[in-house]
């Protein structure tokens, strides 16, 4: 017979189904009876409910994406190494950097020639935020930046990081996509070329970093503000690609948080993931969504049935079908074209590690007033952001004829003596390149880095 | 190409190995939500969290070749991580790392319902009241859906203590989560009377 007290002990075996046949018989039978114990299990999977559904860790839309940028394939799956070559890149050209870095200003006085040598040699480390390395060119490997190294300049860094998002986040300053390769300039700037991604100089200017660096330039080349504009006023046409991608961090954020929607977004939804490193679309599909459309990204937290209910093509509420991929492969790494259609229906093709979100990004902003209001203030902000850059910019001319990695190359070939034969012919080299033409370079002239105590601190 | 979201760990491992990023990618998304839970759970610090379990998928990734595949996938990775929180715990100074801007917590959603919002934070924080040695099954079993078998490969502990302790713990919450719900209750209607006066 089964006692009240029993139902209670057992709760936990009984939701397991954990009990033998004839226990959990007795347990249900007992139920149906007691309404005491029908009250105390509803309160017991109430309770559990709310665990199950609240209480798990909520994981940032890109940790993914941030893990992934930190991925260093030459020095980790020694077997597959070779097939890792475009992972290489996609890591590079995810790469974020936050540090705060203090200058060793000394002019060596050797010039030779026309070349003028950098006049900052040493670069101290003062404050790395989330996790950095720096280009050891000594050994050609990247290393791990930390607070307090001391390492012969130029230096070359990249970065990721939580911690960096974060502290940008919370001081306004979004952007944590595309490379972060830093150079200090002969002036005493740390300036940011490729892809630039954050502007620092607030976060340095605020905290206790002595000493302060002179300058922190950053710069950005290729953000297009009509291109964002056009996506919340029109929802028209535009397209979004890697330095622009902060927009939709941005926004993922803010939509990450809705995680139930009143009703259908879209009729039809071409919805085209693409994996970055691949040369040809990786699996795409046209999904046709007739009921509530609920996208959570890479968040696991959902109830798993929900969550697998949803992604799953099959599911009777997202129908999917093969289609062919049309964008020019390998032209961008992410990319987010958005199109209205004639019928007035939207066209989203995503690549990257943006594709899961997208769809989500776009319910929001087209349905839910509230969140789109949020969203473009946030976009006001960032516009705002872009345009005090620009003027900054204009203000602060860069030395790069252009600011992507040939300008950096050419910088550099200029200031440290670069032999000409190392300056690239052709637009289009990739960074990574361009570093390994660097660091050659620099392995056969000069022993590099060295980490230093706190005697010689007093070098200041 | 197969879709890789009906791959099994086990594919997916190989073909990682075999140079497909998405793959990895796809490791990486079906288990983040247990590793940090698992390690947001031994450590209650929440930028300690990512940064650990970027180490632990850094790691995972270096240690694929070594992965023996016998279909216990996530038991092998939650034990990494499990290991990784660990090795944090008895480190009692960490390295000076100088963060420059404020570090932002989980700012509450604004399109959340404030309810939902409430509820969210008693859970979390019912939860860091219940002693290590009960939370760490709890959550393990009821938020991030393993099975005992898998527990106790992760924790090191027998069966039957994991369903002890998974028991206890829930015990321990709907006590200490019911007791929340009644003051906040109480607040309420408080400020209620309050307001009507």
């Amino acid at each position: 017979m089964m006692t009240c007290r029993r139902i209670e002990e057992t709760y936990s075996a009984y939701r397991d189904g954990d009990q033998a046949p004839a226990e959990r018989e007795a347990y249900e039978a007992h139920l149906e009876e007691c309404t005491d114990c029908q009250l105390a299990v509803g309160q017991w999977d109430d309770v559990l409910a709310d665990l199950t559904e609240l209480g798990g860790f909520e994981v940032p839309a890109d940790f993914a994406s941030q893990v992934l940028s930190r991925i260093d394939p030459p020095a980790s799956v020694a077997p597959t190494r070779r097939r890792f070559l475009p992972f290489a890149m996609t890591a590079l050209a995810a790469s974020v950097l936050t540090a705060g870095i203090s200058y060793l200003l000394w002019n060596r006085g050797e010039a030779s020639g026309r070349v003028e040598r950098p006049a900052i040699d040493w670069v101290r480390v003062e404050a790395v935020v989330g996790s950095a390395e720096f280009l050891d060119r000594s050994s050609g490997d990247w290393q791990s930046l930390d607070a307090g190294m001391q390492i012969a300049a130029p230096v070359i860094v990249r970065g990721s990081g939580e911690g960096a998002q974060l502290a940008l986040a919370g001081r306004g300053s979004r952007e944590l996509a595309g490379n972060a390769v830093g150079c200090i300039e002969p002036d005493g700037e740390l300036r940011m070329v490729s892809h630039p991604v954050m502007d620092s100089r607030e976060q340095i200017a605020r905290e206790n970093v002595s000493p302060r660096p002179r300058r922190i330039v950053v710069e950005w080349p290729d953000i297009r503000p009509e291109a964002v504009t056009a996506v919340l006023d029109q929802l028209d046409w535009t397209e979004v690609t890697q330095s622009q991608s902060r927009v939709w961090n941005e926004l993922a954020r803010l939509i990450s948080n809705v995680r139930r929607l009143p009703g259908t977004a879209f009729d039809r939804l071409q919805h085209s993931p693409m994996t970055p490193s691949t040369k040809a679309p990786a699996e795409s599909q046209d999904w046709l969504v007739t009921g509530p459309l609920v996208v959570e990204g890479p968040k696991v937290s959902t109830p798993p049935d929900r969550s697998k209910r949803l992604r799953d093509p099959s599911s009777p509420a997202v129908l999917a079908r093969t289609i062919a991929f049309e964008d020019e492969p390998g032209a961008h790494r992410e990319q987010v074209v958005i199109r209205r259609l004639d019928d007035g229906q939207l066209e989203i093709v995503t690549r990257g590690s943006y594709a899961q979100r997208i769809p989500l990004l776009l319910d929001v902003l087209a349905n839910d007033p509230t969140v789109r209001d949020l969203a473009r203030s946030k976009l006001e902000e960032i516009l705002g952001e872009l345009e005090r850059n620009a003027s900054y910019r204009s203000a602060n001319p860069s030395p790069f004829p252009k600011a992507d990695g040939d300008g950096a190359l050419a910088w550099i070939a200029d200031r440290s003596g670069l032999p000409p034969s190392l300056v690239p012919d052709s637009g289009d080299r990739e960074d990574a390149d361009i570093l390994r033409r660097w660091n050659r370079w620099w392995l056969e002239n000069r022993s590099i880095v060295q980490r230093v105590g706190s005697s010689q601190h007093d070098f200041f | 190409m197969k879709d890789l979201l009906h791959q099994s760990d086990d594919a997916l491992v190989e073909l990682t190995l075999r140079g497909q990023r998405a793959a990895f990618t796809e490791l990486l998304n079906r288990h983040q939500g247990p590793v940090t839970g698992l390690i947001y759970q031994k450590l209650r610090d929440r930028h300690r969290t990512l940064d650990v379990s970027q180490e632990v998928f850094l790691k995972v990734f270096k240690s694929l070749p070594r992965y023996r595949q016998e279909g216990r996938f996530r038991s092998w990775i939650l034990r990494i991580a499990s290991n990784a929180a660990t090795d944090v715990l008895r480190e009692k100074s960490s390295r000076p790392i100088v963060y420059l801007g404020q570090v932002r917590g989980s700012a509450p959603p604004a399109s959340e319902a404030a309810e939902l919002h409430e509820r969210r934070e008693a859970v979390q924080e019912t939860l860091a009241e219940i002693e290590d040695t009960f939370r760490l099954p709890l959550a393990l079993r009821d938020i991030e859906g393993l099975s005992y078998e898998e527990i106790a490969e992760v924790t090191g502990l027998a069966v039957g203590t994991v369903k002890s302790r998974v028991h206890r713990g829930r015990e321990r919450f709907r006590t200490k989560y019911l007791v929340r719900q009644a003051q906040a209750a109480n607040r309420g209607l408080e400020m209620e009377s309050g307001g009507i006066s």
